[in-house]
């Protein structure tokens, strides 16, 4: 009878344990440089954004476009912290790895700029627009970020100042935002409504042309957020963004608001030297102290910023 | 004389294994360095490109622009502003993102290379928002105007000036 069963060498144990080592050293580097790859790009997407950021101060009443493709399926999350002088905008971008969303620890953040949109738009190419917000001085651009894959169906934008807004819109050639009739726009599934004047919708506007002002009410949310908007540029940034990101941005834009004041009613008090007076400075106590917690405050500074509007003269501080 | 042969085999597949694996090791790391150059050259290619378009930025932004109080301009600088703006630096330290930022008066200067003070101005030829000095070649050629005043009429003095901004953690 054979007892010796099966007999592996040393040479043979010895070289499939090292080996078995070897190929374990392998997979465990590939992984972490994979790992790192992943980081990588989310950083240098990350990178791109802020540099598109960086890149766009309109000088005038216009309204620019860019389009942003990142490399694979990804999400843009939208940080705003209202605390401090100014408060702080972050921005993260996440991309999908294997199913999973990869995380990154590089996070750039800004002071003067302002992003609307959801928490977080997911895709693989985005579009952002800029538009000059005005109170009643230039304040800041306000970006609007919005992702390819969700469409914006806008229907009822029939007075002239709304038909002013929906050329805006049209020469943008954003590919998601459509301008239909409401009836089109109101049978398609694949899209969000946004109506002027109706309540069936799943964004309603409420638009009072006079002063430029309403409200903008997301029905398709359980809690059905009303936010409050003045001027076209704020209406916009109600409508691509969620309540909490919008109140966010402007208390933001009400501190820089109130530190515009404050240097221009400065300027004015040094050109008065040359003789050059002007009658906005007067105004410009009211918005020094500006401070909102919530847009529904924003209407007690209407009257003022439509004063100083139209009570310039003298010299034009802005 | 069988235990001495197999020795030796042994001796030889552990040395070949270590060469093997130490090559592979000194691949990957060849690999990992050119990849980290990559990356940071696609890093400082970024920040240059953010660093070239920052100084257009800043001077369109509302606390320089001249907006339309010097009629439609576009890359004009309010000097009357940034004076303004001097005095209150501290509380604009992060807010652009540069160290420092500075704007020189090209044509017409006669006051080359005078710092403007509330003492002394409009009658000087630079204005840097904090006292450190610049060292960045980032630059814009932009419009420089203030409100001015002769034989007692205002009118609006515009000059040709270069706005220098020194970015953060620019890797040249």
């Amino acid at each position: 009878m054979d007892k010796r069963g099966l007999e592996i060498s040393f040479a043979w144990l010895f070289s499939l344990i090292v080996g078995a080592f070897i190929l374990f050293l392998a997979i465990y580097g590939v992984v972490k440089l994979m790992g790192v790859q992943e980081g990588s790009i989310d950083a240098e997407s990350a990178k791109q954004i802020e540099v598109i950021l960086n890149s766009l101060e309109t000088n005038f009443e216009t309204s620019t476009k860019t389009i942003l493709t990142m490399p694979a399926e990804a999400r843009i999350y939208n940080k705003c912290d209202p605390y401090g002088d100014f408060g702080q905008q972050g921005i993260r971008v996440s991309q999908k790895s294997f199913g999973d969303w990869t995380r990154t620890n590089y996070e750039p953040t800004f002071y003067n700029r302002y992003l609307f949109s959801n928490e977080y738009e997911e895709g693989k190419t985005f579009y952002l627009f800029f538009k000059p917000f005005e109170f009643p001085f230039k304040v800041s651009d306000l970006i609007y970020l919005s992702s390819a894959n969700v469409k914006y169906c806008f229907a009822g934008m029939n007075s002239q100042k709304l038909k002013d807004s929906e050329r805006e819109l049209k020469n943008l050639g954003q590919t998601n935002l459509l301008l239909n009739s409401e009836e089109e726009c109101i049978n398609r599934d694949d899209v969000f409504t946004v109506c002027f004047d109706n309540s069936n919708c799943d964004i309603e506007v409420d638009y009072n042309e006079d002063t430029s002002t309403g409200s903008v009410t997301k029905n398709y949310n359980e809690n059905r957020d009303t936010v409050y908007f003045y001027g076209d540029a704020l209406m916009y940034a109600a409508i691509f963004s969620e309540k909490n990101i919008y109140e966010c941005q402007l208390q933001r834009l009400m501190k820089r608001t109130s530190k515009l004041a404050e240097i221009y009613q400065e300027k004015s008090a040094l050109i008065a030297r040359t003789g050059c007076t002007s009658t906005q400075a007067g105004y410009l106590n009211g918005l020094k102290n500006i401070e909102i917690k919530d847009s529904s405050e924003l209407k007690s500074y209407i009257s003022l910023v439509e004063s100083i509007k139209s009570g310039g003269g003298g010299c034009e501080l802005w | 004389m069988v235990n001495k042969k197999a020795q030796m085999k042994i001796q030889q597949m552990a040395f070949m294994l270590v060469a093997v694996t130490l090559f592979f090791i000194l691949v990957g790391m060849v690999i990992l360095v050119v990849y980290l150059s990559s990356l940071r050259e696609t890093s400082n290619i970024l920040e240059n490109e953010k660093a070239m378009r920052l100084a257009s930025k800043i001077a369109n932004s509302p606390e320089f622009s001249c907006g339309e109080a010097f009629g439609a301009k576009v890359r004009c600088v309010d000097l009357d502003k940034v004076m303004v703006l001097k005095q209150n630096v501290e509380l604009y330290r992060n807010f652009w993102g540069v160290d420092n930022i500075m704007i020189i008066k090209i044509y017409p200067n006669e006051f080359d290379g005078v710092d403007c003070t509330s003492e002394n101005y409009p009658n000087c030829g630079q204005i840097r928002l904090s006292d450190s000095d610049i060292s960045s070649e980032y630059s814009n050629y932009i419009t420089l105007c203030r409100k001015e005043t002769k034989d007692g009429e205002i009118y609006n003095k515009c000059e040709l000036a270069r706005i220098l901004i020194d970015p953060r953690e620019v890797d040249e």
